[in-house]
């Protein structure tokens, strides 16, 4: 059974040659054969996880026969072939029609083939050199994808970006691959992780640890891919390229630094500091993206931005050394904001009939600045979110183990579990009611749904994807830091959200804008509508190294 | 090794300012089939004299790598295909210098080849270029890909090719190399990333400035589709050589 499942990956590979093979014969039935095989590649992909389900210790690999060249399906890559199979088929659907005015129709299908055959490959290499090749083409396709209309000069500058930051990725990558060969003279991924198991303080060049050199040029490829800051700009503006695209990178491409974490977990968890540089950039990257967001007035920008916040939120999980809780993140992230991408295009088409914004108290209080008619229960709402997190923590402090306080990642994913569902609650609340009971009752559950299920979920995402219990708690104790420490954060943080949260209650009963820092909101939203100057630093940087470069050339004579 | 040797050494495995003569031999050869032969031997005097010389000094890597990222700098900016080319060939050929253990023969030969192959095909891709449109410039021609989408295509592949991108031989050789490069000193190796990285932005720059545009009715036509395919065809075996060979000296 198990080889069959190659064909997982095979399939899209196969479709992309027919395709091109036969687009001349097939012309827009094209579509139709990459759909049939992406739907079998699917199924395939779902046995794979039901064998995976049965065993999830269990790891198959497939070798070529060479030094490199292995597939390996474990719980990590089979959960993740899901994924794919799944997103790149529903955008393959989505393309049949949205796609059958655009030029090069074969064409475009057969780089989306290729693309997901990639990523298949990608979460399935069990080697470094596997690893690389999928990694590489990754960058090469999508810049294509994305520069799919070849009339469109902003299509292919943005795409040049993307090209660029991803081939920039690449190099860390590169480096940490060639040095996990030189110290342990194998490719393969398993035999790589088992002696490192065996000798986890090998040292590398400048006498430096292996583990933590690896760590940190692994963390930096992810950034590259997930958009993390000073390496985002690329993201929000390759909204020019096809939607079906734009749906397929948000859910499932930019989700590949996550997974390259994950899959480098057996050297994460050999390292001391690293996991505390991924949290931080993490954290500045989903702040900055998530405020970047609110001030986009394109609803495609907007939710570019959006997955900036995002990414940065799931690199934060894996900082944090909930690593399953990270793929878990993408996995949800991936579904909902591949339906936003693809549902994008009606919403625009129904705002140029009708605005679609309701005239309602909260119309009037943005917009109109009229104050709200009734004040609203904000601190009953947030003292909701303490006392269901703090019930949460009590009952495990008496019902799971005694030392739950001391368990960092316990703490941490209750304290995810408590700033998301807060986060709904507030959503929620805006949503317009007659029946203020039904409200709370809605909104105490989904909380608690919300909580529980984000506990729950991790843990189950846990045990599947890393079984072995001592590997977990040791994942957890590599991101670990001092406990006092670590109070101390988690209460600043929780003040800082709840401060942030009684601003906007008593804003909103004053029913306006603090006048007293105008100036510096001015100031602070000049920053960000320029995006924080990073666009602007990088495109001065590029004009001086090519005027250097051609002042070179004219030097020397072009020759 | 005698100074004579290592001189002839640096012409034909070409470091700077000795590469300039190579790039201006280049430009004024306009025959395809002179570029070709031209591509393909040039370097391999140097490699057979650097045959049996054993370690290359540390001061002429540094010449080498210095070398590579300049010309892979000064290639930012070309919009001349063929003059990129032999800027691209003289960088590529440069590292040889820093990975590569000169005794090893049938290795730093595969390496060459590796760079070689794809350039002397893009040179006869550049010259269908030239033939139609004059000039193979950025500026001078645009919209390939909706005028010439065969063409197109094909000058894509190539130029991934060049680049060294997967699973054409050059990737696997230039991973090979920076492994070399790594064992001797990690700053080595990370100069010849920034050379790799060089090559595909100006790749990208040129090639997006000759592909993208609206279609015009210009009356030249495309490749045909026998040529066409015999291009493929030369692709996919480079693909297949890169797999199945380059791919396994790893």
């Amino acid at each position: 059974m198990y080889p069959l499942l190659l064909l997982v990956i095979a399939l899209p590979f196969v479709s992309a040659v027919l395709i091109q093979g036969l687009a001349h014969r097939l012309q827009r039935r094209s579509a139709y054969l990459s759909v049939a095989l992406a739907w079998l590649s699917f199924v395939l992909a779902c046995v794979a996880l039901w064998l995976a389900l049965g065993d999830s210790a269990r790891v198959v690999e497939f070798s070529s026969g060479l030094s490199w060249g292995i597939i390996r399906f474990d719980a990590l890559g089979v959960l993740m072939c899901v994924v794919i199979a799944a997103i790149s088929l529903i955008v393959r659907i989505y393309s049949i029609r949205y796609m059958i005015e655009e030029a090069g129709y074969a064409r475009f299908f057969t780089l989306l083939d290729l693309m997901s055959g990639t990523l298949l490959l990608l979460v399935v290499a069990g080697d470094l050199i596997i690893l690389l090749i999928a990694w590489h083409l990754v960058g090469v396709l999508l810049y294509f994808l994305l520069g799919h209309d070849t009339r469109s000069e902003s299509a292919w500058r943005y795409a040049f970006w993307t090209w660029i930051t991803y081939r920039f990725g690449d190099v860390p990558l590169v480096l940490a691959a060639l040095l996990l060969f030189q110290a342990f003279d194998s490719w393969s991924l398993s035999v790589i992780f088992e002696r490192l198991a065996v000798a986890p303080q090998t040292t590398t060049v400048f006498d430096l640890p292996l583990a933590e050199v690896v760590g940190t040029l692994v963390a930096v490829a992810a950034y590259a891919r997930s958009a993390q800051f000073l390496l985002h700009s690329w993201l929000p503006y390759t909204m020019s390229g096809p939607t079906p695209v734009s749906a397929l990178m948000h859910a499932g491409i930019v989700n590949a630094g996550g997974f390259l974490i994950n899959r480098f977990a057996p050297v994460f968890v050999e390292t001391g500091a690293v996991l505390h540089w991924v949290f931080l950039v993490g954290l500045a990257t989903a702040v900055i993206g998530s405020v970047l967001m609110l001030t986009q007035n394109d609803i495609k920008k907007a939710l570019g931005y959006s997955t900036m916040g995002q990414m940065g939120f799931m690199v934060m999980e894996c900082g944090v050394g909930a690593f399953s809780l990270a793929i878990f993140h993408l996995i949800a992230h991936g579904l909902f904001k591949g339906t936003l991408f693809l549902s994008a295009g009606e919403v625009i088409g129904k705002a140029r009939q009708h605005d679609g914004v309701p005239k309602d108290p909260l119309y009037g209080y943005v917009v109109e600045k009229t104050p709200a008619p009734t004040r609203k229960p904000w601190l009953a709402m947030a003292m909701m979110t303490l006392l269901v997190p703090a019930l949460v923590l009590f009952a495990a402090h008496w019902l799971v183990a005694q030392d739950f306080y001391q368990k960092q990642g316990a703490v941490v994913l209750l304290f995810f579990g408590w700033i998301t569902g807060a986060q709904l609650i507030f959503v929620t609340y805006r949503m317009r009611t007659t029946n203020l009971w039904r409200l709370f009752g809605m909104v105490i559950a989904s909380f608690v749904i919300v909580v529980l299920g984000y506990t729950l979920i991790s843990h189950a995402f846990d045990v599947f994807l890393y079984p072995d219990e001592v590997f977990r708690a040791r994942l957890y104790a590599a991101a670990g830091i001092d406990v006092l420490w670590f109070d101390v954060l988690v209460v600043l943080v929780t003040l800082v959200i709840v401060s942030g949260w009684l601003r906007t209650y008593y804003l909103e009963r004053r029913a306006g804008v603090d006048q007293r820092c105008g100036g510096a909101w001015l100031a602070f939203y000049a920053l960000i509508s320029r995006e924080f100057y990073v666009n602007d630093a990088y495109a001065w940087l590029a004009r001086r190294l090519e005027a250097g470069a051609s002042r070179l050339n004219v030097w020397l004579r072009w020759v | 090794m005698a100074q004579m040797s290592w001189l002839l050494a640096v012409l034909f495995l070409p470091l700077f300012p000795f590469s300039m003569i190579f790039n201006l031999l280049w430009q004024r050869c306009t025959a395809s089939w002179l570029r070709v032969i031209l591509l393909l031997l040039w370097p391999l005097p140097g490699l057979w004299l650097l045959q049996g010389v054993g370690e290359i000094p540390v001061a002429i890597q540094g010449w080498a790598l210095l070398s590579a990222v300049l010309y892979a700098f000064r290639a930012l900016v070309v919009r001349e295909f063929s003059i990129w080319m032999g800027f691209v060939a003289v960088s590529a050929w440069a590292l040889l210098w820093l990975g590569m253990p000169a005794t090893q023969s049938a290795v730093a030969l595969a390496y060459i080849e590796s760079f070689s192959l794809p350039l002397a095909l893009l040179a006869l891709l550049v010259a269908e270029v030239e033939q139609r449109h004059g000039a193979a410039y950025a500026g001078v021609v645009s919209a390939l890909a909706a005028n010439q989408p065969r063409l197109a295509a094909m000058l894509v592949l190539a130029v991934l090719a060049v680049i060294a991108s997967p699973v054409f031989p050059a990737f696997f050789m230039m991973l090979a190399n920076i492994a070399s490069s790594l064992a001797q000193h990690p700053l080595l190796a990370t100069g010849e990333m920034v050379v790799w990285l060089l090559w595909s932005w100006s790749a990208m720059r040129l090639l997006q400035a000759l592909l993208v545009g609206p279609a015009v009715v210009s009356g030249h036509r495309d490749i045909s589709a026998r040529r066409g395919g015999m291009y493929a065809l030369t692709l996919v075996l480079l693909a297949g050589f890169g797999l199945f060979i380059f791919g396994g000296q790893l």
